[in-house]
């Protein structure tokens, strides 16, 4: 069973993309903010990781950037999660080294494809 | 000397007279020595008939040497007359060129004398004024006799004295005629400013340098209050624009504000909105297990509303980016058939729910470098539209190449617009009455968005053309290659 973590705020999208993917056969563990979900990437070692760009303590950005730094460097997919009409973040996102992205609002019948597509699967 | 002879002496005293008068007119027939002969005349032809009378009574022996006398006297006079009246004619002569050079005088002196400027004839013997015009006299402040016989130095202050001798001594060598703006001192010490307009010029065998003074004081004056105006009015005209600026500048950061306030309150409205169509999606997906059809069927109306919801707020939140000024173009390189196939794709349901033919005419391989997802949301604005508003037969898309452009069309075969309907189209939150008004929904921003993405982000125009019941065609014209810009797009307020 593949591990996700999903690093999201707002707890209703939280519930819903973990409730997708557990229906979907993934298990989960869940970080409300940048920091916590740096400690459990680096903890947990999860198979891909779910980053929303919008988060409480840091941008996903930087999020991004210190995992990236850190030793489990380049190892995990990271999706992102970006928000419609945010171009700017979006390609920001992927130029610091996110392997792809999905968009909100979540299509959760489209949803599962996509993040199989990005992490190869 | 017989009687006769009388007539004789009359005769001539009358043809001179005559002579005279023709040649001098009666006025002045006669000078005074005229006169004198004349009566010397008159005393001859007196004693000459004396000697007639006498010789006539037969004493003319005894009177003989006086008239022998008299008869040289005669002669002698006559000479005398015609001396003098030769002299005379000279004379008058002489007295017409002088009432003539008078005359001239008089004219020159008024001319001289009235002329506006003042005017100076200075000695270059010993730079003294010889002389000069009462306009002269007046601008110094001196007498025509005071005038005469001052220094140059005399005129001119003695801060400026060596420029003003400087300039006196390069017109006497005719360097110059003109020279302008120098300072003059009149009696009393005070000071004018004058264009000094010299020449030197000889005069019976003397020079001298004319120079002709204009006062221009008053135009000094004239030009420094129109320049005082002139710089009031700049200054006035700098307040009021700097005025104008702020309430722009404060106008304009108003406007900033409302799009802003509108796009985070937009933004705000939309998360909400993603759980409501994420957990109804997944009910809907069956994911929680079974629903029933009357649940299906109501979730589905959440779901839709939710949707119709979502695509309003997300334009909403586009429109007053663009007017905010937060847009830029995010430019890349794109084939243009597959953003026409993107947004074909995107629309796959609708069209073929109402079965139309779609069909493209597209240039081979266009390649254009633009704001892709903008160019595509574009499109996808016409083409559903189109969709929206045709019931039965096509609708095509068609590329042209107009240079550096290129015109992207979306036609169809439906309902039309009117043509007093269309300046409203590209207007926001326009609805047009339509027969299908009731079936169709939109967020009424579709064309003014498009309108707003298509001249600001992708620096085109948009253009419609209708017949009423049997179709429209709307296009945009893009530049192929669009200007790369910052990259530094949307702003903190927008994220999530």
């Amino acid at each position: 069973m593949k591990k996700a973590l999903v690093i999201e705020d707002n707890e209703n999208n939280m519930k819903l993309i973990c409730f997708i993917l557990e229906k979907h056969g993934y298990s989960t563990i869940r970080a409300e903010n940048g920091a916590k979900g740096i400690e459990l990437a680096l903890r947990e070692r999860p198979d891909f990781i779910l980053l929303d760009i919008k988060l409480p303590d840091m941008d996903g950005l930087e999020v991004l950037r210190r995992i990236r730094e850190s030793e489990i460097n380049g190892e995990i997919p990271i999706i992102a999660i970006t928000s419609y009409a945010m171009v700017g973040d979006r390609e920001r996102m992927i130029k610091a080294g996110c392997n792809g992205y999905i968009e909100k609002p979540i299509d959760p019948e489209r949803v599962i494809q996509q993040i199989k597509e990005i992490i190869g699967e | 000397m017989n009687p006769v002879g009388i007539i004789d002496a009359v005769s001539w005293i009358a043809i001179t007279f005559a002579i005279l008068v023709l040649l001098r007119g009666w006025e002045k027939a006669f000078s005074r020595d005229v006169k004198i002969i004349l009566f010397f005349l008159l005393i001859l032809i007196f004693f000459h008939n004396w000697g007639n009378t006498l010789e006539w009574m037969g004493i003319t022996a005894f009177f003989d040497p006086i008239e022998d006398m008299l008869e040289v006297l005669g002669a002698l006079m006559w000479i005398f007359f015609f001396y003098t009246f030769l002299r005379d004619l000279d004379l008058s002569e002489r007295l017409r060129i002088e009432a003539r050079l008078k005359e001239s005088e008089t004219t020159m002196r008024s001319i001289f004398d009235n002329a506006m400027d003042g005017i100076l004839l200075v000695d270059l013997k010993d730079r003294r004024l010889y002389t000069g015009n009462k306009r002269m006299c007046r601008m110094l402040g001196y007498t025509m006799d005071e005038l005469k016989g001052l220094r140059i130095m005399d005129i001119h202050p003695e801060e400026e004295l060596r420029h003003a001798l400087d300039v006196f001594e390069r017109q006497a060598r005719g360097e110059f005629t003109l020279a302008r703006n120098i300072p003059v001192k009149r009696k009393d010490g005070s000071i004018f400013y004058a264009d000094i307009n010299s020449s030197p010029v000889t005069i019976g065998g003397r020079d001298y340098l004319v120079s002709i003074f204009r006062d221009i004081t008053e135009q000094k004056k004239a030009e420094e209050i129109i320049k005082e105006y002139a710089k009031r009015l700049e200054q006035e005209v700098m307040e009021r624009t700097k005025e104008l600026e702020d309430a722009n500048i404060k106008l304009r950061e108003l406007d900033r504000l409302k799009s802003m306030f509108i796009a985070s309150m937009s933004h705000e409205l939309r998360t909400p909105l993603n759980s409501i169509i994420g957990f109804t999606g997944v009910i809907l997906q069956g994911l929680t297990g079974d629903i029933n059809d009357e649940q299906r069927d109501q979730l589905q109306r959440v779901y839709d509303s939710a949707r119709h919801l979502l695509a309003l707020i997300n334009d909403v939140i586009d429109v007053s980016k663009i007017e905010a000024g937060k847009v830029r173009a995010y430019v890349e390189e794109c084939a243009l058939e597959d953003v026409i196939k993107e947004a074909i794709s995107n629309l796959r349901h609708e069209i073929e729910d109402k079965g139309l033919a779609i069909e493209l005419k597209l240039p081979e391989g266009l390649r254009l470098w633009t704001d892709r997802r903008r160019l595509l949301q574009c499109i996808l604005n016409y083409l559903s539209n189109a969709v929206k508003f045709t019931e039965n037969g096509s609708v095509c898309i068609e590329a042209v190449e107009m240079g550096d452009a290129v015109k992207i069309s979306v036609s169809d075969t439906g309902i039309g617009i009117r043509r007093e309907d269309l300046p409203r189209l590209f207007t926001p939150f326009v609805r047009l009455e339509t027969p299908l008004n009731l079936k169709t929904k939109g967020t009424g921003l579709g064309l003014y968005l498009t309108k707003k993405l298509t001249e600001e982000v992708l620096k085109g125009s948009v253009s419609v053309e209708s017949e009423y019941g049997r179709g429209s065609v709307f296009s945009i014209k893009i530049p192929k290659e669009l200007r790369k810009e910052r990259q530094d797009e949307e702003g903190a307020g927008d994220r999530g």
